[in-house]
């Protein structure tokens, strides 16, 4: 006598199971399979439904999808900001931690304040393109709420910067309407340039190169036509990214917003 | 020589945002895929994306290497995902018990962006359908059977993503294949038009 009893139908689960390759039932499923047609049957319905299934579309992203989710992490997370792209030896956040160690921007602080007044005064003195840094650090000097409030101004030029960079980076590259950008860019340019000089004949050479960098953005955006902007913003995004302009500005207000205040009994006047 | 997954994460760790930018432009692609699968729309998958990755850099420490990059990945996708059912179920339970009516589910959803009847003609029915048939899943469910059918990941590697074991994955995969079954078929009538 036949001590192989015949076996009942496969279950549906035991048909899906065969079907994605699970080890447990798959030896036993295949061998009836090989002598039951109406489970053959069932598992030829079960493919041709999760071939349906397979057909489900997802929707193609753009040629520039990892560089667009990339420019929205950095802008979400300050570790992430003004990376290069992969591939560049010596960049990355290592070596902007060693660029923006103390011993490089140390002064900022004392040179937010000197700045500031430079520029207010300049600004109040309608001399903007020629600013007295030295005289005005001294009419400042001595006035800590003063200082304490021009620091404030440097700050938020910066923020204001920064925020622009944001939208170029951010805004879909398609887009022809920049006009707020322009606008608030065009408004940024004269103060930027303040700094930028300040900085420079206080010694402050990569503090000025920064400025500098985005001088030339602001100028490039405040001066992009109205026509063909989207054109224009693609070199100029991938000038911001380049520079890691976003990244810098962040630290620099990292740095501006972190300096103790100087205790009283350094103050002269 | 491409830089493999585990020294970009350990280069990443020590800083290099590059080395995680290498993994962001690996790995986002098939992300955004399985995200669509999850959520079935364009808008949600896009936010689990990018959450996905910077929740990933802010918790690589934790990541211990035994399951691939991508699984754990997908891992925190699906937490995410879980977060924000709650989140919207917890704002439908407060919206409904203003105006009374059931409790708004995936599928309503789903139905509230169907096409219309044009568009449903010409070409979206198949995948409006579709959809909704995923839409009808658990959370389990859809992405156990959305790492399985569509990625083709191993069971084992599936318990890992969902942090359950071997057995449940399965049921889990049953259940939304008979799911999903159960509205083909009912399309079937439907479609001959497609043959």
């Amino acid at each position: 006598m036949e001590n192989v009893t015949p076996r009942e139908h496969a279950s549906e689960e035991e048909l899906i199971a065969y079907y994605y390759g699970c080890e447990e039932p798959a030896a036993n499923v295949a061998v009836h399979l090989a002598a039951c047609g109406e489970c053959r049957a069932s598992l030829e319905g079960l493919k041709r439904d999760l071939h349906v299934a397979s057909e489900l579309v997802v929707p193609e992203r753009e040629a520039a999808y990892e560089a667009n989710l990339w420019a929205r992490l950095a802008a979400s997370e300050p570790l992430l900001a003004g990376q290069k792209g992969t591939g560049q030896k010596g960049s990355g956040l290592a070596s902007w931690r060693k660029w923006f160690a103390a011993r490089h921007l140390a002064p900022v602080g004392a040179l937010a304040g000197l700045l500031a007044v430079a520029f207010l005064a300049g600004r109040y003195s309608n001399v903007v393109t020629k600013p007295e840094p030295q005289h005005a650090l001294e009419r400042g000097s001595g006035k800590a709420g003063m200082e304490r409030i021009l620091a404030a101004a440097l700050d938020a030029h910066l923020a204001d910067s920064e925020r622009i960079l944001l939208d170029v980076v951010n805004t879909d590259a398609g887009s022809e309407d920049w006009t707020s950008q322009r606008d608030r860019a065009g408004e940024l340019v004269d103060a930027n340039r303040l700094y930028r000089m300040t900085a420079a004949r206080q010694g402050q050479a990569a503090l000025a190169a920064v400025l500098e960098d985005l001088e030339r953005v602001l100028l490039e955006l405040s001066h992009s036509p109205e026509e063909g902007a989207a054109a224009r913003m693609t070199p100029l995004r991938e000038r911001i990214t380049d520079q890691e302009l976003v990244f810098k500005l962040r630290i620099l207000q990292l740095r501006l917003r972190d300096q103790p205040q100087r205790p009283q009994g350094d103050r002269k006047g | 020589m491409e830089l493999s997954d585990a020294l970009a994460v350990a280069q990443a760790r020590d800083g290099d945002a590059n080395a995680f930018r290498v993994l962001v432009e690996r790995h986002s692609r098939y992300l955004f895929r399985v995200a669509y699968r999850m959520t079935g729309n364009e808008h949600d998958a896009e936010d689990i994306v990018q959450e996905t990755f910077l929740r990933a850099f802010r918790n690589l420490e934790s990541y211990d290497g035994r399951a691939a990059f991508s699984s754990w990945l997908f891992r925190i996708a699906h937490n995410y995902s879980l977060d924000q059912l709650r989140v919207r179920k917890l704002k439908a339970a407060k919206s409904l018990s203003a105006d009374g009516d059931d409790e708004r589910s995936l599928l309503d959803e789903v139905a509230d962006t169907t096409p219309g009847p044009e568009r449903l003609a010409a070409s979206g029915m198949l995948q409006t359908r579709l959809r909704a048939a995923l839409a009808v899943l658990t959370e389990q469910e859809r992405t156990a059977f959305t790492l399985r059918h569509y990625e083709e990941l191993p069971i084992a590697e599936i318990c890992r993503v969902l942090d359950t074991s071997e057995n449940a994955v399965k049921h889990a995969i049953f259940r939304a294949v008979r799911k999903i079954r159960k509205a083909v078929e009912n399309l079937e009538g439907e479609w001959a038009w497609r043959t």
